[in-house]
C-alpha cells in the first residue's frame, strides 16, 4: 500500500496575463515509510504540488484537476473541505519553509500545537475525562511531549514562548513537532531547511530523519537542494516546468543521471573529494510559466538539444526498476558520456 | 514589557504634555499686545489717565492678565499643578473645570455612540467585504468609501437635518435645550437624549462605518495571505477556528491602532456637527470661548482635549503591547 | 552653454515624465474619472468670470434675496445676500481648488523635507522632528486651527499656513519610515561604500523613491484640506470676503434655507465640495493602485475567472496531457480512458498562497516620472531592490490612515523596526 498516490495532477492559475500552467500532469507514488524527494528550481511547481496534495489550493486562484489522489489507500479526491479538515494534520501534515512566517506571531507556540490535538479530538483524557479543561490539560501535556521529542530543551518554558522569541532552528523544530503531533501517515516538508544556517540545517534534518524512521512515516521532501536529498530520500523526482523529467532511486539518480537537467543539478553541488575544477551550470533561467517553449521545455537550456526536441515533448519513458526519464536523447547522451 | 520602557514612555508623555500646555498658552496670544483690552470700558470724560490706567489694571487683575506674558504663564502653570484650570470670563465667572464638566458628557454621548456603532458595524461589513473579495459587495464598499470620504460629515448632517428634520419632521433638527438642563436619569430623559442625538450620530456614523470597514477589509485580506493561515489550515482546523482564532485575531491589530486614534480625538471631533444641531457639547463651548476671547476657557478645553488624547494614546499602546507580543510598550510610537 | 543644455535636458525629461505620468493615469479607469472632473473644475475656476452669468462680488448685481430657481437665476439667489447661487457655485471653485492644491503642495514639500531629514540624518534631528510630530498629533487640530485663524486673521495665506502647519505630520512619518527602509537597503549601503556623498544619495536614491509617494499623498491631502477648508468656512472662520462653498452652506443654514425648503441652496455647494474632493481622491487612489500593483490583483482575479468556461478549461487541461503533446506517439502507459477529471471544489475564502509565480512585467510596476526613472535605472544597475519597493508603503496613505500600520515582524532581530505595512515582496 502506498502512503501517497497521485495520478495526473494538473494545476493552473488563470491570470490577466494568461494561464499559468503550474503543474502539468504529474504522477507520484510514495511507499509507506519511505521518503520521496521532489527536486527542482524554484518556480517549477514543487510547492504547488504539495499544496494540491493537501487540497489547500483554493479556486480561485487555482484550478486543480487530478485523476487519482489517495492517501494510505483512501481516496481523498472527492472529499469536501469539511471532510478534508479531518484528514489534514491527522493523516497528512505539512512542514513549511519559513517557520517565522508559518507560525502565528501573536500566539504562544505551545498553544499552536495544542490546536491540532484539540481539533482532532486526540486530547480526550485516557481516564475518560472529557471536560473542556481536561482536554486542554491533556493537549498541553502532549504538546510538551511532542516538543521534547524534537529535541527542544525546557519544553515547558518554550511552550509559552512566542515565535519571535525562538531561534530559527528552534522554530523549525516546533513546526516538525507540529507535523508529527498526530502521527500522520505522510508528512510533506516544503523546503524545510532553506531558511536556516547550514549547521542548524543538519541538526533539523537529523531530527526529521530520525523521527521519520522511528515512526515509519512517509515523507515527501520538497527541495531545490540536492545535497539534502542524498541522505534523506529513497526516491527522487526531478521536476522541471511543471513536469517530471526524471524519476529514480537516490542511488540511481546520483550515480547515473539520465536527463541533462538532472546532470546540471548534480553538476552544481560540491562534494568532498570532488576533483572537478569548476561547477557545471545550467545556462539561462526557467522559462515563464505562461509562455513555455514548444517541444521539450528544457530544450532552450539543453546542450544536447536536437531538432526533435524543439518541436515534440518527449514522453516520460519507463525503464526497468521504476526508473523514468523524459528525454529523446538520453541513450545517446549516456553513450556519448561513456564513450 | 520592561519597567524601563514604561517609565520612559510616561516621562515622554509628561514632556509632550508640558509642550502642549505651553503652545496652548502662547498661540492664542500671538500678536495680541494686551488681551484684556476688549474688556476695558471707554475712557469717560473727566477721567484722568492715571485713573483710567488704574481701572485697566484692575480689569487685568480681574481676568488674570496682569504682569508680563511670561509672568502670566508661570502663574497659569502654577495654578495648573494644583489642578486649577482658572476661571472663565463668562458672566458669573464659572470655573473652567465646571464648564467642561457640564459639556463633556453631552459630547461623549455623541462621540462614544458614534465610535462604538462605527466600530461594530464597520468590522462586520469589512470582514464580509474581505470574504467576498472582488465581488460586488467588495466593490460597493470601495465605492462607498470614496464617496463618503468625499462627503464631509457636516454636509451629510445638513442634508439629514433638512429632510429628516425639517421636511419630514421625523427627528428634531435642533436639540431641545431643556434636555441638557433638566436631565435626571429618568427613562423619559434618556429617551429624549436618544431622540435628539439620532441625527447627529447618524451624520457622523456614516463616514466612521465606512472607514472601519475599509481598513478591516484591507487588514483581513493582508493577513489571510500570510503563511501562518496556511499552517492553521494544514493543521486541520475548522474554518471558524482559522477565521476567528488566527485571521481576525491578527487583522484586528491595525484596527486597535485606528480605534485608539479615534478615541484620542473623541472630544474635539464633533465641533461642526454640534454647531449644526445646536448641541451643547465641548465643540459649542469652545466656539463660544473662541469668539469671546475667553482665554482660560479656550486653554482649558484644549489642554483637557490634549490630556485626554495623551492618556488615550498611552492606553492604546498598552493594549497593543498586550495583543502583540512582538511589540513592547516603549517601542511602538 | 553646457549648463544651459543640462537645464534644457532636465526640463525636457521632466516634461516627458509628466506626460507619461498623465498617460498612465489616463489609462487607469478610476484615474480618468478623477482627471476629467479636475479638468472640468479647473476650467470653471479659471474662466469663472466668463462662465458665471453674474459677478457675485459685484454688489450692484445682487437680486432679491431668496429667489427660487428660474431661468434668470438657475439655482435661485442666496437668502442672506441675494447673490446668484449658480454664479457663486462657479466662483467657489476658485477658493476650494486653490487652497486645496496650494496647501497640498506645501504639505508635500514640508512633509517630505522633514521626513527625509528625520529618516536620513537620524540622531537628534530625528528625535526633534518626531517629538514635534508627537506634540502636533496630540493637540486637537481643529480647535487649534480655529484659534490660529482667530489670532492671525483669515486671509488665504494664513489658512494655507495653518493647514500646512498641522497637515505635514502624517506624510513626514510615512516618508521617514520609507527613507529608513531605503537607507538600510543594500544598494544604498553599496553607494555609501564607494564613497557617494550624503547629498548624492539623497538626490539619486532617496528623493526618487519618495517622489511617487509624494504625488499620491499630495492628491489625497489636497482632498482632505478641501474638506477641512469647507468646514472652517462653514463655521464662519474662513476668509469672509471670498466666496467659498463652506460659507455658502453656512449662509444657507443661518438664513433659514431649511425652514423655507430651499434645498438647492444646500445641495449645490455640497455637490461642489463633493465633486472636488471626490476627484482628487480618485486620482490619489488611482495612483496608489498604479504604484502598488498588488492591490489590483485580487479584484481582477474574479474577473478572470468569470471569463473562463468549462470547455475552454477542458481544452487547457487536455493540452497538458502527454498524448496531445505527442500527437499519438506516446510510448509509456496509456492514459486512462475518459477519466472523469473534476475540479476540486475548495473553499473560496482560502488565500492566494505561495507557489504562484509572480508575473508582473517590470514596466507595470512603476510609473515613470523623471526622478523615478533614475531610481529604476539605479535599482536595476545595482541589482538592488526593484522600483516596486518604492510603492510598498504607499498603502499607508490610504484614506483610512491607520497609524503605524500593521506591524511586520522584522526579519532580522535587533534591526530597528520600521513602521510599514506589508506591501513589499515576500
Amino acid at each position: 500500500m502506498n502512503a501517497l498516490e497521485v495520478k495526473n495532477l494538473k494545476v493552473i492559475f488563470p491570470t490577466e496575463m494568461g494561464i499559468v500552467r503550474a503543474v502539468e500532469g504529474i504522477d507520484i507514488e510514495i511507499e509507506q515509510g519511505k521518503c520521496a524527494a521532489i527536486v527542482g528550481e524554484s518556480g517549477c511547481g514543487k510547492s504547488v504540488t504539495s499544496l494540491a496534495v493537501m487540497k489547500l489550493l483554493s479556486t480561485p486562484p487555482a484550478i486543480v484537476r487530478v485523476d487519482k489522489l489517495e492517501l494510505g489507500g483512501t481516496d481523498i479526491k472527492g472529499l469536501t473541505d469539511k471532510q478534508m479538515q479531518k484528514v489534514r494534520g491527522k493523516d497528512v501534515a505539512m512542514i513549511f519553509q519559513d517557520a517565522l512566517t508559518a507560525l502565528n506571531p501573536v500566539m504562544q507556540v505551545g498553544k499552536q500545537i495544542d490546536e491540532i490535538f484539540l481539533a482532532h479530538n486526540l486530547s480526550d483524557g485516557e481516564n475518560g475525562k472529557t471536560g473542556r479543561v481536561n482536554r486542554k490539560k491533556e493537549a498541553k501535556r502532549r504538546t510538551i511531549e511532542a516538543l521534547k521529542l524534537v529535541g527542544i530543551s525546557d519544553a515547558e518554558l518554550r511552550y509559552k514562548a512566542y515565535p519571535h522569541q525562538l531561534s530559527g532552528g528552534m522554530r523549525q523544530r516546533v513546526l516538525i513537532a507540529m507535523a508529527f503531533a498526530c502521527n500522520p501517515n505522510l508528512i510533506i516538508a516544503d523546503e524545510p531547511t532553506t531558511a536556516l544556517d547550514v549547521t542548524i540545517q543538519a541538526q533539523v534534518l537529523d531530527v526529521l530523519k530520525d523521527l521519520q524512521r522511528k515512526r515509519n512515516t512517509s515523507l515527501m521532501l520538497i527541495t531545490h537542494d540536492l545535497s539534502i536529498v542524498m541522505n534523506m530520500a529513497d526516491e527522487i523526482y526531478v521536476m522541471y516546468c511543471g513536469k517530471i523529467v526524471e524519476r529514480g532511486t537516490t542511488r540511481e539518480i546520483f550515480k547515473d543521471p539520465l536527463h541533462p537537467y538532472t546532470m546540471g543539478l548534480l553538476g552544481s553541488i560540491a562534494r568532498i573529494g570532488d576533483a572537478k575544477s569548476r561547477f557545471v551550470q545550467i545556462p539561462s533561467s526557467l522559462p515563464s510559466p505562461i509562455h513555455k517553449p514548444s517541444g521539450c521545455y528544457f530544450h532552450p537550456r539543453c546542450q544536447y538539444a536536437g531538432e526533435r526536441c524543439k518541436t515534440e515533448m518527449p514522453p516520460l519513458e519507463k525503464l526497468e526498476g521504476g526508473r523514468c526519464v523524459r528525454c529523446w536523447n538520453y541513450k545517446e547522451i549516456k553513450n556519448g558520456k561513456n564513450g | 514589557m520592561k519597567a524601563s520602557y514604561v517609565i520612559k514612555r510616561i516621562l515622554l508623555t509628561i514632556f509632550i504634555f508640558l509642550v502642549v500646555i505651553t503652545l496652548c498658552f502662547f498661540i492664542p496670544r500671538i500678536g495680541v499686545s494686551d488681551p484684556a483690552s476688549r474688556y476695558y470700558p471707554a475712557q469717560t470724560a473727566g477721567m484722568s489717565d492715571e485713573e483710567y490706567e488704574y481701572i485697566k489694571e484692575q480689569i487685568r487683575i480681574q481676568y488674570g492678565l496682569n504682569g508680563s506674558t511670561f509672568q502670566q504663564y508661570i502663574n497659569y502653570m502654577a495654578d495648573l499643578f494644583t489642578g486649577d484650570l482658572g476661571t472663565s470670563y463668562q458672566t458669573g465667572s464659572p470655573k473652567v473645570i465646571d464648564c467642561i464638566a457640564e459639556c463633556l458628557p453631552w459630547t461623549l454621548v455623541l462621540s462614544v455612540s458614534n465610535l462604538l456603532i462605527s466600530l461594530v458595524i464597520g468590522i462586520l461589513i469589512g470582514t464580509m467585504a474581505a470574504w467576498k473579495r472582488g465581488r460586488w459587495q467588495d466593490k460597493l464598499l470601495l465605492n462607498a468609501s470614496t464617496i463618503t470620504t468625499a462627503l464631509p460629515a457636516f454636509f451629510i448632517a445638513l442634508i439629514l437635518s433638512f429632510y429628516l428634520g425639517f421636511e419630514w419632521e421625523i427627528f428634531p433638527a435642533y436639540t431641545d435645550q431643556n434636555m441638557t438642563a433638566n436631565f435626571d436619569w429618568s427613562w423619559q430623559a434618556i429617551s429624549t437624549v436618544m431622540y435628539n442625538a439620532a441625527l447627529p450620530v447618524f451624520a457622523m456614523v456614516i463616514g466612521g462605518i465606512v472607514s472601519y470597514a475599509q481598513s478591516t477589509r484591507n487588514s483581513v485580506i493582508a493577513v489571510s495571505g500570510d503563511d501562518f493561515i496556511l499552517t492553521a489550515k494544514a493543521k486541520g482546523l475548522s474554518n471558524n477556528k482559522v477565521i476567528y482564532g488566527h485571521t481576525l485575531r491578527n487583522a484586528m491589530l491595525p484596527i486597535v491602532t485606528q480605534f485608539g486614534m479615534n478615541v484620542s480625538g473623541l472630544i474635539g471631533g464633533s465641533v461642526v456637527i454640534e454647531q449644526i444641531f445646536n448641541w451643547n457639547g465641548m465643540g459649542t463651548l469652545f466656539l463660544t470661548a473662541n469668539s469671546n476671547n475667553d482665554y482660560p476657557l479656550m486653554m482649558g478645553i484644549m489642554i483637557f482635549m490634549s490630556a485626554f488624547a495623551l492618556v488615550a494614546n498611552l492606553l492604546t499602546d498598552f493594549v497593543y503591547s498586550l495583543l502583540d507580543p512582538r511589540v513592547t510598550l516603549g517601542e511602538r510610537r | 552653454m553646457k549648463v544651459l543644455k543640462n537645464v534644457g535636458l532636465f526640463c525636457w525629461r521632466f516634461l516627458c515624465g509628466v506626460g507619461r505620468f498623465f498617460k498612465k493615469l489616463w489609462q487607469h479607469k478610476q484615474g480618468r474619472v478623477g482627471l476629467i472632473i479636475v479638468a472640468f473644475l479647473a476650467v470653471l475656476a479659471i474662466f469663472a468670470p466668463l462662465i458665471a452669468p453674474y459677478d457675485p462680488y459685484d454688489v450692484t448685481q445682487r437680486a432679491e434675496k431668496g429667489l427660487t430657481p428660474s431661468w434668470e437665476h438657475l439655482l435661485g439667489t442666496s437668502i442672506t445676500t441675494g447673490q446668484d447661487i449658480f454664479s457663486m457655485l462657479i466662483y467657489g471653485t476658485r477658493s476650494s481648488l486653490s487652497i486645496g492644491l496650494i496647501t497640498g503642495v506645501v504639505i508635500a514639500v514640508l512633509g517630505s523635507l522633514l521626513g527625509i531629514a528625520a529618516g536620513y540624518l537620524g540622531g537628534w534631528v530625528d528625535t526633534l522632528i518626531m517629538r514635534v510630530v508627537d506634540v502636533l498629533l496630540v493637540i486637537p487640530s481643529l480647535p487649534l486651527v480655529i484659534v490660529m485663524t482667530n489670532v492671525l486673521g483669515t486671509s488665504y495665506a494664513v489658512i494655507v499656513l495653518v493647514f500646512a502647519a498641522f497637515g505635514w505630520t502624517g506624510l513626514a512619518r510615512v516618508v521617514r519610515s520609507q527613507v529608513i527602509l531605503i537607507k538600510n537597503a543594500n544598494y544604498v549601503k553599496a553607494a555609501e561604500l564607494v564613497g557617494a556623498s550624503k547629498w548624492y544619495i539623497m538626490w539619486r536614491h532617496i528623493l526618487p523613491a519618495v517622489s511617487n509617494l509624494l504625488i499620491m499623498s499630495t492628491a489625497l491631502t489636497s482632498a482632505g484640506i478641501m474638506v477641512a477648508e469647507a468646514g472652517l468656512s462653514f463655521l464662519g472662520l474662513g476668509n469672509p470676503t471670498a466666496i467659498s462653498w463652506g460659507k455658502m452652506l453656512a449662509d444657507a443654514q443661518s438664513g433659514g434655507a431649511m425652514l423655507f425648503g430651499h434645498w438647492w441652496s444646500i445641495l449645490a455647494p455640497g455637490i461642489g465640495i463633493f465633486l472636488s474632493v471626490y476627484s482628487f481622491m480618485r486620482i490619489g487612489l488611482a495612483l496608489e493602485e498604479i504604484l502598488n500593483p498588488k492591490m489590483r490583483k485580487g479584484s481582477s482575479m474574479v474577473k478572470v475567472f468569470k471569463h473562463l468556461n468549462n470547455t475552454y478549461l477542458d481544452e487547457v487541461f487536455a493540452s497538458m496531457d502527454e498524448a496531445s503533446r505527442l500527437k499519438g506517439e506516446y510510448a509509456g502507459d496509456a492514459l486512462p480512458e475518459e477519466v472523469k477529471t473534476e475540479t476540486l471544489a475548495l473553499e473560496t475564502y482560502a488565500p492566494l498562497t505561495g507557489g504562484v509565480p509572480e508575473v508582473v512585467p517590470a514596466e507595470e510596476i512603476a510609473i515613470e516620472l523623471p526622478a523615478a526613472e533614475i531610481a529604476a535605472e539605479n535599482a536595476e544597475n545595482e541589482a538592488g531592490a526593484p522600483p516596486a519597493e518604492s510603492a510598498a508603503p504607499a498603502e499607508e496613505s490610504a484614506p483610512a490612515q491607520t497609524r503605524g500600520g500593521r506591524h511586520r515582524r522584522s526579519k532580522k532581530p535587533g534591526k530597528p523596526r520600521v513602521e510599514t505595512k506589508d506591501g513589499g515582496d515576500k
